[in-house]
C-alpha cells in the first residue's frame, strides 16, 4: 500500500470537503493507496499546505493565490457526478508527479 | 436518513424569491422560527455564499445547497424550497460561472464529521437530474418526502449489494 495524504478545501471545511475526502479515500482504495485525508478551509489551506504533511490538493472552492508548492485538482466533478472518473485519473496523475 | 429529518414544515413550494439573500430570508426565517438555527444563520448564509457559492448545474437542472458554519446551527436538518422563477446563483468552485437555479436544499450542519454518510447522500440525492425534477415538479411535502425515501432505499439496497 502507497500512503498518500491529501488535503480536501471547501468554501466550509465540511460539507463538500469531506465527501470528496470519503470518495477519494474509497476510488484510491481500488488503486492501491491508503489515503489519509484533513479537510479545511480555503483560508487554511495554504499554511496546511506548505506544511510539509500533504501530498496533493483536492478542491471544490477557489484557492487563494499563493505558492502551495503541491499539484492542487478542482474535485467539483464528484460533486456534480459529471466528469467524476477524469478527476480520479486527475488526482492519479497528480499522484504520480510527486512520486507517488 | 434524509427523508426523516424532512417535514411539511421545512419544505416550501414554488416561492416567489427572486434573489439568493430572498431564498435564505424565506428558508432561513422558517429554518429559525422552528428552532434548527440561530437569529445569526440567515446573515451567515448570504456572508458565506459570496464568498464560496453553492450553486450546482446537474446536466442542465440548476440546484443550490447553501449551508454554513456550525456556529450559527442548533439542530441539524435539511430543508427544502423550489422557486417559481429560477433564481441566479454562482457555480460552487468558481467565482462567476452563473447557475439558474429551481431548487434549493438548504443545510444545516453541527458536526459533520459524525454525518460524512449522510452528506456522502445529499451528494447522491443532487446527481440524480430526474428525481430533482420530480421534487421540483412535486405539490406535497409526503410526495416529497416519499421520493426521497425511495431513493434513500435504493442507495442503501445497492450498497448492500456491494458488501
Amino acid at each position: 500500500m502507497k500512503q498518500v495524504s491529501i488535503l480536501s478545501v471547501c468554501g466550509s471545511g465540511t460539507v463538500t470537503s469531506s465527501t470528496v475526502a470519503a470518495k477519494l479515500k474509497e476510488r484510491l482504495g481500488k488503486e492501491g493507496y491508503q489515503v489519509s485525508t484533513t479537510e479545511c478551509r480555503p483560508t487554511e489551506a495554504l499554511n496546511l499546505a506548505q506544511s510539509g504533511r500533504f501530498d496533493i490538493i483536492a478542491h471544490t472552492s477557489p484557492l487563494q493565490k499563493g505558492d502551495y508548492g503541491i499539484p492542487a485538482v478542482n474535485a467539483f466533478a464528484v460533486i456534480t457526478g459529471i466528469g467524476e472518473e477524469k478527476f480520479y485519473q486527475d488526482i492519479l496523475a497528480a499522484l504520480k508527479s510527486v512520486g507517488k | 436518513m434524509i427523508w426523516e429529518d424532512l417535514n411539511e414544515d421545512i419544505i416550501v413550494f414554488q416561492s416567489d424569491a427572486s434573489t439568493s439573500d430572498e431564498v435564505f430570508e424565506t428558508l432561513g426565517k422558517i429554518l429559525i422560527d422552528k428552532g434548527y438555527c440561530k437569529d445569526s444563520y440567515v446573515q451567515a448564509l448570504k456572508d458565506r455564499e459570496k464568498e464560496y457559492p453553492t450553486g450546482i448545474n446537474v446536466g442542465g437542472f440548476g440546484i443550490a445547497i447553501p449551508h454554513t458554519d456550525p456556529e450559527h446551527v442548533i439542530r441539524e436538518t435539511e430543508s427544502i424550497l423550489t422557486l417559481k422563477k429560477p433564481v441566479r446563483f454562482t457555480q460552487m468552485g468558481s467565482t462567476d460561472i452563473p447557475v439558474d437555479v429551481k431548487l434549493v436544499m438548504m443545510l444545516t450542519i453541527k458536526d459533520p464529521k459524525a454525518h460524512i454518510k449522510k452528506l456522502q447522500r445529499i451528494i447522491t440525492l443532487v446527481q440524480d437530474q430526474q428525481l430533482l425534477k420530480n421534487i421540483y415538479d412535486s405539490d406535497s411535502a409526503d410526495r416529497v418526502i416519499q421520493l426521497i425515501k425511495e431513493k434513500e432505499d435504493a442507495i442503501e439496497k445497492e450498497s448492500e449489494n456491494l458488501l
